[in-house]
C-alpha cells in the first residue's frame, strides 16, 4: 500500500511539474471486456493445456489517462470484475464453487498516448490494489498488469480502443494470474 | 527501441525464472473420505489420511507454498429426530479414538471445520461455498502444517458435547487448494 501511495504521489508530482510546462490532457473512458483466470484451482492428474485457462469472466470500468509529459500517460483506473462459478462432480456429487468477485484500483504508465488513430499501438504497466472475494476466501493485495493497448477510432473528442493484458495479484510467494482483453471509449476534456 | 528491448527482456526473464510468483498455480487434490459415522452412544469413526497416497500432492509437496481454498464435502444423514450440529476434528498425529471423551483428551488434537447443522431425520448435501465457510483458523493453520510436513493426520466427525447424536456421512471428500510455486 505504500508503495502504491509513493508512486501515485510521483506521479502527481511528475505531472504538477509537467503541468507548469506545458497544457496537461485529461481524458475520461470507460471499457468492458473478457478476463480469464491463469492456472487456478487446476487438476494436474488430469492436465491438458487447455485446463490452465479457467472459465471467462467480464470486466469492466473507469480510466482517466492525464498527459502531462511527452512520453508518458498516468491513467489512475478502477475495475470490477465477475469471475463464472465452477462445477465439479466429486464423490459422485456434482458440487458449485462461487467464482471470485474482483475489484481494484491503481494507475497505469502507457507509453505514449493511449488516445490515437487505427492501429496506434501503446504498452503499459500498472500497479495497484485488487481485491478477490468469494464464499470463505478474501485475498486483498497488491495487483500488477502490463498489456499492449491499440486505437481503432479517434476523433476530436473521442477514442475507441482495445486493450489485452496479463495481471497479476501477488499472494505471498505465489499469485492470482489472469489474462484480459477489453474495448474502451475515451473522452478527451482537454487538449 | 533500445530501452523497449531491455523491458521485454526484464518481463520474460521475470515469466521464467523457477520459483517467481509469476510461476505459480493453484492445484486442487480431492480425497475421498471412506463413509463414516458418530454415535454418541456406541462411539465415533475415524479415517487417517496420508496425504501422500495423493500423486498430486507427491508431485507438488516440494513447492507448496500456502492452502488457498478448502472444503469437506459429503452427503450428512441425521438418524435422530432432534437437529445435529456436525465437527470434523483432527489429531495432527495419527490416532484410533473410539469415542469424543478419548478423543477431546489428545494432546495434538485441533477443531478443523463445523458446526454443520443438519436437521432431524433428514440427509443433507452440503454445499462447496458453505463448507469453505466452516473451517477454523486453527484447523487451516493445522492442515498447512500437515501438508508441509509428514502429511500424516486422522479425522474425526463428531457431534455437541453432551449430546445425544447419532449421524452418518457418506460420499464424503477432503478438498485441497494448495499454492504452489512451478
Amino acid at each position: 500500500m505504500k508503495r502504491l501511495l509513493m508512486l501515485a504521489l510521483f506521479a502527481l508530482l511528475l505531472a504538477g511539474r509537467a503541468a507548469q510546462a506545458g497544457p496537461v490532457g485529461v481524458s475520461v473512458g470507460v471499457f468492458g471486456g473478457l478476463s480469464i483466470p491463469v492456472l487456478q484451482d487446476v487438476t494436474t492428474s488430469s492436465f491438458s493445456p487447455g485446463d490452465a485457462f479457467g472459465a471467462t469472466g467480464s470486466t469492466f470500468g473507469l480510466r482517466v489517462p492525464v498527459h502531462a509529459i511527452s512520453s508518458i500517460t498516468f491513467e489512475p483506473y478502477y475495475a470490477k470484475s465477475k469471475y463464472k462459478d465452477r462445477e465439479e462432480t466429486i464423490g459422485g456429487i456434482t458440487y458449485t464453487r462461487e467464482g471470485f468477485d474482483g475489484k481494484s484500483y491503481g494507475v497505469n504508465f502507457i507509453l505514449g498516448r493511449p488516445e490515437g488513430g487505427l492501429f496506434h499501438m501503446y504498452p503499459y504497466l500498472g500497479i495497484g490494489k485488487t481485491k478477490l472475494e468469494r464464499t470463505g476466501q478474501e485475498i486483498n493485495k497488491t495487483g500488477y498488469n502490463f498489456g499492449l493497448g491499440v486505437g481503432l477510432f479517434s476523433s476530436q473528442k473521442i477514442s475507441v480502443g482495445a486493450r489485452g493484458e496479463f495481471s497479476m495479484v501477488a499472494t505471498g510467494d505465489t499469485s492470482r494470474k489472469f489474462v484480459g482483453a477489453t474495448a474502451g471509449i475515451t473522452y478527451r476534456l482537454t487538449p | 527501441m533500445k530501452r523497449h528491448v531491455w523491458m521485454v527482456l526484464a518481463l520474460g526473464l521475470g515469466l521464467a525464472a523457477p520459483g517467481c510468483i509469476l510461476t505459480s498455480g493453484q492445484v486442487q487434490i480431492n480425497f475421498d473420505l471412506p463413509n463414516f459415522s458418530g454415535n454418541s452412544l456406541t462411539g465415533i469413526d475415524h479415517t487417517t489420511i496420508d496425504l501422500n497416497s495423493e500423486k498430486e500432492y507427491q508431485d507438488n509437496k516440494e513447492k507448496l507454498k500456502d492452502l488457498s481454498d478448502l472444503a469437506v464435502l459429503g452427503k450428512f444423514t441425521n438418524n435422530l429426530t432432534t437437529p445435529v450440529n456436525v465437527e470434523v476434528w483432527m489429531t495432527t498425529t495419527p490416532s484410533n479414538h473410539l469415542d469424543e471423551t478419548s478423543l477431546m483428551q489428545d494432546p495434538t488434537k485441533v477443531k478443523l471445520w463445523g458446526p454443520f447443522q443438519v436437521a432431524g431425520s433428514t440427509t443433507k448435501t452440503i454445499d462447496w461455498n458453505a463448507s469453505a465457510q466452516l473451517f477454523t483458523t486453527a484447523g487451516k493453520a493445522a492442515l498447512l502444517t500437515e501438508a508441509k510436513g509428514d502429511g500424516n493426520f486422522t479425522l474425526y466427525a463428531v457431534g455437541p458435547a453432551g449430546q445425544a447424536y447419532n449421524f452418518s456421512v457418506s460420499n464424503g471428500a477432503l478438498v485441497l487448494v494448495i499454492d504452489v510455486g512451478i
